[in-house]
């Protein structure tokens, strides 16, 4: 593991500047207005105006395959949409106004600062709400007004709450890319932690996590004195600032090292996500004629249809999938032979296998996406709005797919690499649960025997 | 001094926000209509015309539609598009939703394929006085036949 701070000061120096995060909404906050005015007044055909073509398939595919496996939850950093709930809050845009304390955090904040319901404090709110996006989806790549209801929804919906509720409410609970960037990030080479627990353990303070005059608190309630994991951490940096021991670290560090998941709530998310990968696959890529109906439904009229495939789809993720996993896991514990070790620990500790190999799916998912769109995204950068315009004349620019049938022999390596992680971090997940090597390696066999299967099906669907 | 600069700071910050918010829609309105229409020779007349089917029902306007409007907005129907004869015109058709096509057959104008969401630019020299029909030349929905209207042209005065 590398400290990025020490091996690039440079790095530290500038994302503890008071104007930092700021710096880099502001490019995002231009960029997002004109994809919001692009989807109120550009063409109604989505694949001609940009914001449709940069948000669904350059973001999208940038998102999953870059930011999230390199950066955690750097998107996070910079994105525009909590922005102006969060300026309000603390009315400020760069400094830090310090004074008050609001139930033992420091710093002035305008606004109710209400706690957010501890029923609610997980992120089954986001699992619905994404669920609900992606049956949609349909709409979301064809009209780009529904992009702006939904993007600009997130924008009113985070600052009303950030004026209710305290800090990153929106992004912790609700925010439905939330759950996938945090469950995702655990795979990240990138990873904010403590160096020395001992340097914690001395300091009482904890200003990293409450605040001081140099930074806000955490504004996503985690404390990095203990934090473990990445799934929560919005990489706002304040802690750094506030760390005067310097004893805050970013480290680099291999695929795939945070292993705990923790709770229903982020199995689910597995599920899901995975499930939403397989389907977005055959929705896209797949032989099936009826997906693509599925995704056209308004314009064939099969309402019925529309709401018979996403009932499916939505119990594929929540039921069916869930399902076959549990009996593998039962199957597990079976074979394994151990009493001690609950069904319920072993459900959700295993889960994480189908981490490592969802983003890989999703990864190899997004390489024809871009490929197959690759002609929009060049020539709606000369014609943002379908107006005609021709800024950079690209905009009559004819796309024939590079290599199209290398395609699956990008693909065939991202899931192969899917599958080797998902395994060899399940066995190093089973080494904690099982003392006996013998009982670890039989628990292996199911859990192998489900993911080899799962991969043979996307590797039918993209190769056929 | 330190505080002074803070506030500097935030300052500058602020107005950069007003500065995108209020600048992007003002740019983007000097280019598409100031800066792009000077481009052509003076005195050229531009027409933006729209092909558009929803709910079973066709038409040509001219007025802007865009993705917002597309929806529930009642267009006006381009029946008659007039010039005046020797007026340089350059035709703008858009389509909002489907692939269309663009002709007047009797100036030997296209077809023209308007692809969605694209913009083909057709130049027209008004030579003779008349009324000529203009129309979408292919199947493009069952409103097809009802894609169609003329181009008055007038005497010069
Ligand atoms: S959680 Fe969602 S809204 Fe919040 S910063 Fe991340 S992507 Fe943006
Ligand atoms: S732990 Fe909290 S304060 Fe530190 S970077 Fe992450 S979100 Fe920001
Ligand atoms: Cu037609």
């Amino acid at each position: 593991m590398i400290d990025l701070f020490e091996k690039i000061p440079i790095l530290k120096r500038i994302v503890t500047l008071r104007v930092f995060p700021y710096l880099i909404i502001l490019p995002n906050i231009f960029f997002f207005y004109l994809l919001l005015f692009a989807g109120l007044f550009g063409t109604p055909v989505g694949n001609r105006n940009i914001i449709v073509v940069f948000v669904w398939i350059l973001w999208w595919a940038i998102l999953i395959a870059v930011m999230v496996p390199f950066g955690s939850r750097i998107w996070c950093t910079m994105c525009p949409l909590p922005a102006i709930g969060e300026w309000l809050q603390r009315m400020t845009l760069t400094r830090v106004r310090p004074g008050e304390t609001i139930r033992g955090f420091k710093g002035k904040f305008f606004g109710l600062n209400k706690p957010w319901p501890k029923r609610f404090q997980n992120i089954w709110l986001q699992n619905i709400g994404f669920l609900i996006l992606a049956c949609f989806s349909g709409f979301l790549v064809t009209r780009p007004i529904v992009s702006v209801i939904v993007l600009g929804g997130m924008i009113v919906i985070s600052t009303i709450l950030a004026l209710i509720y305290r800090m990153r409410t929106f992004c912790m609970y609700l925010c439905p890319v939330s759950g996938f960037l945090g469950l995702y990030a655990m795979t990240a080479k990138i990873a904010l932690r403590r160096k020395d627990p001992e340097v914690c353990k001395s300091h009482r303070g904890v200003e990293c996590y409450l605040g001081s005059v140099k930074g806000y608190p955490c504004s996503w309630f985690q404390n990095v004195c203990t934090m473990t994991r990445n799934n929560y951490c919005g990489l706002c940096f304040e802690c750094v600032k506030n760390c005067d021991a310097g004893n805050i670290a970013l480290y680099w560090r291999p695929f795939c090292s945070d292993k705990e998941i923790k709770g229903y709530d982020e199995t689910w998310k597995a599920f899901i996500m995975l499930g939403l990968a397989f389907v977005y696959s055959v929705n896209l890529l797949g032989p099936w004629g009826i997906f693509k109906d599925w995704v056209n439904f308004t314009e064939s009229g099969k309402w019925l249809g529309f709401i018979l495939l996403s009932l499916a789809i939505v119990l594929l993720c929540v039921a069916v999938l869930p399902g076959i996993y549990w009996l593998f896991i039962y199957w597990a514990k079976k074979l394994s032979g151990n009493k001690e070790v609950s069904l319920k620990n072993l459900f959700i500790k295993y889960s994480y296998c189908l981490v490592p190999f969802g983003l890989l799916a999703w990864i190899a998912f997004s390489v024809p996406l871009i490929m197959i769109n690759g002609s929009y995204i060049i020539s709606v950068i000369s014609d943002p709005f379908g107006w005609g315009w021709n800024i950079f004349g690209t905009a009559n620019f004819s796309w024939k797919p590079f290599f199209p049938n290398w395609v699956p022999y990008i693909q065939i390596p991202l899931l192969l690499m899917g599958l080797f992680y998902s395994i060899k971090s399940t066995y190093e997940i089973g080494q904690n649960i099982f003392s006996d090597n013998k009982q670890l390696v039989r628990s292996l066999i199911p859990i192998t025997i489900f993911l080899g299967a799962v991969t043979l099906v996307f590797l039918r669907l993209y190769v056929g | 001094m330190k505080k002074t600069i803070e506030i500097l700071i935030e300052f500058i910050a602020f107005f950069a926000l007003i500065f995108i918010f209020v600048g992007l829609p003002l740019v983007i309105n000097w280019y598409d209509s100031s800066y792009l229409p000077s481009r052509y020779p003076k005195g050229t007349k531009i027409i933006n015309l729209t092909a558009k089917v929803s709910q079973n029902s066709c038409l040509w306007t001219l007025e802007k539609v865009n993705s917002f409007n597309y929806w529930w907005k009642k267009f006006k129907f381009a029946e008659e598009i007039s010039v005046r004869e020797g007026d340089k015109v350059v035709f703008r058709v858009h389509s909002a939703d489907v692939l269309h096509s663009f002709a007047i057959p009797r100036f030997r104008i296209g077809p023209y394929e308007i692809s969605a969401g694209k913009v083909k630019e057709i130049t027209f020299d008004a030579r003779r006085e008349g009324s000529f029909k203009y129309l979408c030349w292919l199947w493009c929905s069952d409103c097809h036949g009802d894609l169609k209207g003329r181009v008055i042209v007038s005497p010069s005065d």
